[in-house]
């Protein structure tokens, strides 16, 4: 019987219960910000899945060089990829807040300017990738690679926007959402999200792991048949 | 703001509407999910 896991069901319920709760609960009424508030839920999210993901990356990065299993390779890629993709929703609803609360879609801020330079770091990783055809050197050079992107993350989107002035909650010594959110009514729809599009993320690379495996297996098959 | 809109009772309507859309998606994932395992389990 084909069963879909459970953690895919709990991904989709938790995701549910986002859109759900996420644009009925009560919300702090501030200024500015008004109803856009809820964009914590999922413009902020994004972000979240995205740091937790690449993470996984670079565990299987860490992995693959240990055994050299390419098995660790084509998650650690695969993985990655959904990691970019939910990077580029973050600036995409990122750009769109923005507009509505500081009166522009991109502004020379260290904290998004610093997303821009992460996301610039896996461009070249997926580049990196694509250019290298021998698969072993491939995999141990971009898991070399998977690793100081990480690195880099963490200092232009956890570091250096924290030590300079930025509009960006959280940054430049601007509260976080825990400061908005006294009561921590939000927190209610906020960790749940987080789990449920880390999750929802994890199916989608699931799913490119797989059809990367069959792929390899196929190639090798037609390899057998030549020779 | 939150109450007025609230009051009108009409968000409710894009909950279900983008509910309906995330099932849409889901519904996508699970499709593809399954035809991915007939393959594996034809191939392996």
């Amino acid at each position: 019987m084909m069963k879909i896991s459970w953690w895919k069901w709990l991904s989709v319920a938790l995701v549910l219960y986002t859109i759900i709760m996420g644009f009925t609960m009560k919300v702090p009424a501030l200024p500015i910000l008004h109803e856009t508030i809820r964009n914590l839920y999922f413009h902020v999210t994004m972000w979240f899945a995205m740091i937790l993901i690449l993470l996984g990356s670079v565990v299987y990065s860490i992995r693959f060089l240990y055994s050299g299993n390419i098995l660790f390779d084509i998650k650690a890629s695969e993985t990655a990829n959904v990691g970019i993709i939910l990077g580029l929703l973050g600036i995409a609803t990122g750009a769109v807040w923005a507009k509505s609360t500081w009166g522009a879609w991109w502004a020379n801020d260290a904290k998004l300017n610093g997303a821009a330079v992460t996301l610039l770091f896996y461009f070249a990783y997926l580049i990196l990738r694509n250019s290298i055809e021998d698969v072993e050197k491939r995999g141990r050079i971009s898991a070399v690679y998977n690793i100081f992107s990480y690195v880099m993350l963490i200092v232009f989107l956890m570091i250096l926007p924290r030590m300079t002035d930025s509009l960006h909650p959280g940054n430049g010594g601007n509260p976080g959402f825990g400061g908005y959110d006294l009561d921590s009514t939000m927190k209610v729809v906020f960790y749940p999200a987080i789990i449920g599009w880390t999750l929802f993320g994890c199916w989608m690379a699931d799913l490119r792991i797989r059809l990367t495996k069959l792929k390899l297996l196929q190639e090798n098959i037609l390899e057998n048949g030549k020779s | 703001m939150a109450d007025a809109l609230m009051a009108s009772g009409k968000i409710y309507i894009v909950v279900i509407v983008v509910a309906v859309i995330f099932a849409g998606i889901t519904a996508f994932m699970i499709h593809l999910d399954k035809r991915l395992r007939k393959i594996e389990q034809n191939k392996v």
